[in-house]
């Protein structure tokens, strides 16, 4: 059966493979770069692989970078005694966002999940104890989503890092159970953020 | 609400259909494998709570199609039990699947989860399954309980699914420790948020069994002419003292002393997935004892007293949908069911392969539509 020309069928499956975009929308995007200026298309292409390409992981707190340490772990202003855990680099944009914290990161990548195999040593938990050993941090923040991983996370990190002697709070649930730190206003995630409680 | 307007698209057998019901009692015949559940079924999605007869949203869309698309058209009551008020404006809610994905929406606006349509729109599905409520397995009767209290309150079913998740995860996790590729104490990470989760649930399970009970029992009373005595009790597999702020402790202590054996048997043992509602007709275990027709009693009763707990918590009575079980009950109870639904103003949907099944008179009040290959026409014999 003759659906597309072969280079048109290659874009439309890329785009299929993008979260949140089913086949109707990956047809419609090709379509709509296919009309566009050509020098639209070529921005948008080189925007992706110069992202690609340009970015990697701060070998500090692994939050997206384009320099490694991190602007975050670089910047000395910022308070160097508080570090908030976080899921993944866009929690970090959301707190950001809200320009009420001031302290230090560390993205996890993931949370603890047996059902998809998901333990301690899938997370970049070590990376975080190995940090806070003989560092003047005195209080880490879980942030972690407040889901049913998410909490068994928290609960998992905040014996770890008590072990080390260093206060832990948790954000406080003003967020919905079940609810993602990605979708709340950042109104709901500051007044989380304020009303941290320890474990 | 009542439905007014039904419009299914590529859902089951049915390519395009539309159809306008009555807000009484509404008759679809047709023979075996025509649509007449699929027609029922989509209504029940209509509530949130997923299909009656728990079928993937994949398994509903039309063979050789992307997805499927229900609309429903209606007014919502004027208030306890008043009939539908023709002054308020008319709702439409609307769901759709394709794509693995599922969205709903009431008046255009798309609602955050599908547990939110049950704040629209309810329903009361009775089948020839539901006949063997009693004998059948504790789950089956976990599931009338879970069904009815996440129609009656949306938190309900928030809570129980991130109960079921939990599950879910702890009992992966037993299974890695039982294979060593997970600590014991790990175990502890979910404990405590799951016993907190699950002490919501049997509260709110208590005091939906409470509810429920006395209204089954008046029902009861009257299927058998006051002769016997209905008694509904929530059976926890858990050992609960009297004081609910210390249920989380008690479930936490509980898992604690269970743990050698759930990680033999790689399961969780006890909690709310494992309860049960005990059902006695004077004093003596129904599941044990009852007969064929004090079965079928018992689960009239619960149906229907499923129906007052929804209409007294809602404010409107839900959309009644009886598949095929007229002709399961004898004259009796039929009777008796048509009375019960006849006290308030309840939009009812019945199925049936044979109109000769249903007494005369409800015939005549009915519209009556025939049912052939995903086609629906109104029948001008009805009333
Ligand atoms: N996804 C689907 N796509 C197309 N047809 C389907 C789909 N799922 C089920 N069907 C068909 O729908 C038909 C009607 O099913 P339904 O359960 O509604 O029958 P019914 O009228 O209630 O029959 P009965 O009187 O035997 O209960 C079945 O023959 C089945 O093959
Ligand atoms: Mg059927
Ligand atoms: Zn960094």
């Amino acid at each position: 059966m003759y659906y597309y020309a072969e280079p048109v069928g290659r874009l439309i499956e890329a785009l299929n493979k993008l979260p949140g975009v089913g086949p109707k929308t990956a047809q419609r995007l090709a379509f709509h770069l296919l009309r566009v200026p050509r020098s639209e298309a070529v921005t948008l292409a080189k925007a992706i692989v110069d992202a690609r390409d340009q970015t990697s992981d701060c070998s500090i707190c692994g939050n997206m970078t384009d320099r490694d340490p991190c602007r975050i772990c670089a910047d000395e202003a910022r308070d160097q005694a508080v570090i908030c855990v976080v899921e993944d680099a866009r929690d970090v944009v959301a707190i950001e966002k809200t320009r009420e914290y001031h302290g230090l990161y560390h993205v996890l990548r993931g949370v603890l999940s047996p059902m998809e195999g998901i333990g301690p040593e899938q997370l970049r938990i070590r990376e975080l104890v190995a940090r806070l050993e003989g560092s003047p941090v005195q209080e880490v923040i879980l942030a972690t989503n407040p889901t049913v991983e998410g909490e068994a996370t928290a609960n998992y990190l905040a014996r770890q890092i008590k072990a080390q002697g260093i206060k832990v709070t948790r954000i406080a649930h003003g967020l919905p159970i079940g609810g993602d730190l990605e979708y709340a206003d950042q109104v709901t995630l500051w007044r989380a953020m304020e009303g941290r409680r320890e474990l | 609400m009542k439905i007014q307007r039904l419009e299914l698209t590529q859902f089951r057998n049915y390519a395009e259909m539309a159809v306008d019901l009555q807000p009484g009692v509404n008759i679809f015949v047709g023979p075996n494998g025509q649509g007449k559940t699929n027609l029922l079924e989509a209504v029940t999605l209509l509530s949130g709570a997923g299909s009656h007869r728990d079928a993937k949203d994949a398994e509903m869309v039309k063979w050789q199609a992307a997805f499927y698309r229900i609309v429903a058209q209606g007014r919502p009551a004027a208030g306890n039990g008043a009939a539908t008020s023709p002054d308020l404006p008319a709702t439409t809610v609307e769901l759709a699947f394709g794509q693995q994905r599922k969205w709903a929406r009431v008046n255009g606006r798309k609602l955050k989860r599908m547990n939110e349509l049950a704040q629209t729109v309810n329903t009361v599905v009775f089948s020839p399954e539901d006949l063997s409520l009693v004998k059948g397995s504790p789950g089956q009767r976990r599931r009338f309980l879970d069904r009815e209290l996440s129609q009656a309150s949306p938190a309900y079913h928030q809570v129980l699914v991130h109960y079921q998740r939990m599950l879910s995860q702890r009992n992966a996790l037993l299974k890695q420790i039982r294979n060593q590729l997970a600590k014991v104490h790990d175990i502890e990470l979910w404990d405590e948020q799951m016993a907190r989760c699950g002490a919501t649930l049997l509260a709110r399970r208590l005091d939906g069994v409470a509810r429920l009970a006395p209204k089954a029992r008046q029902i009861y009373r009257s299927l058998s002419a006051g002769k016997e005595e209905l008694e509904i009790t929530y059976g926890s597999s858990l050992p609960l003292p009297a004081d609910r702020a210390a249920w989380p402790t008690a479930i936490l202590r509980h898992w604690a002393m269970s743990r050698e054996e759930e990680i033999l048997r790689q399961t969780t043992l006890t909690g709310p997935h494992r309860d049960d509602l005990n059902l006695y007709l004077n004093g003596r275990d129904a599941r044990s004892y009852a007969s064929q027709g004090q079965q079928r009693s018992i689960a009239l009763a619960l149906k229907l007293s499923e129906v007052q707990l929804i209409a007294s918590i809602r404010q409107e009575p839900p959309i009644v949908l009886l598949d095929d079980v007229m002709s399961e009950l004898d004259p009796l109870r039929r009777e008796q069911l048509l009375t019960e639904l006849n006290q308030q103003p309840i939009q009812v949907i019945i199925t049936t392969t044979h109109l000769q099944a249903l007494p005369e008179a409800l015939i005549r009040q009915s519209a009556i539509f025939r049912v052939y290959e995903g086609k629906i026409q109104r029948d001008p014999e009805g009333g």
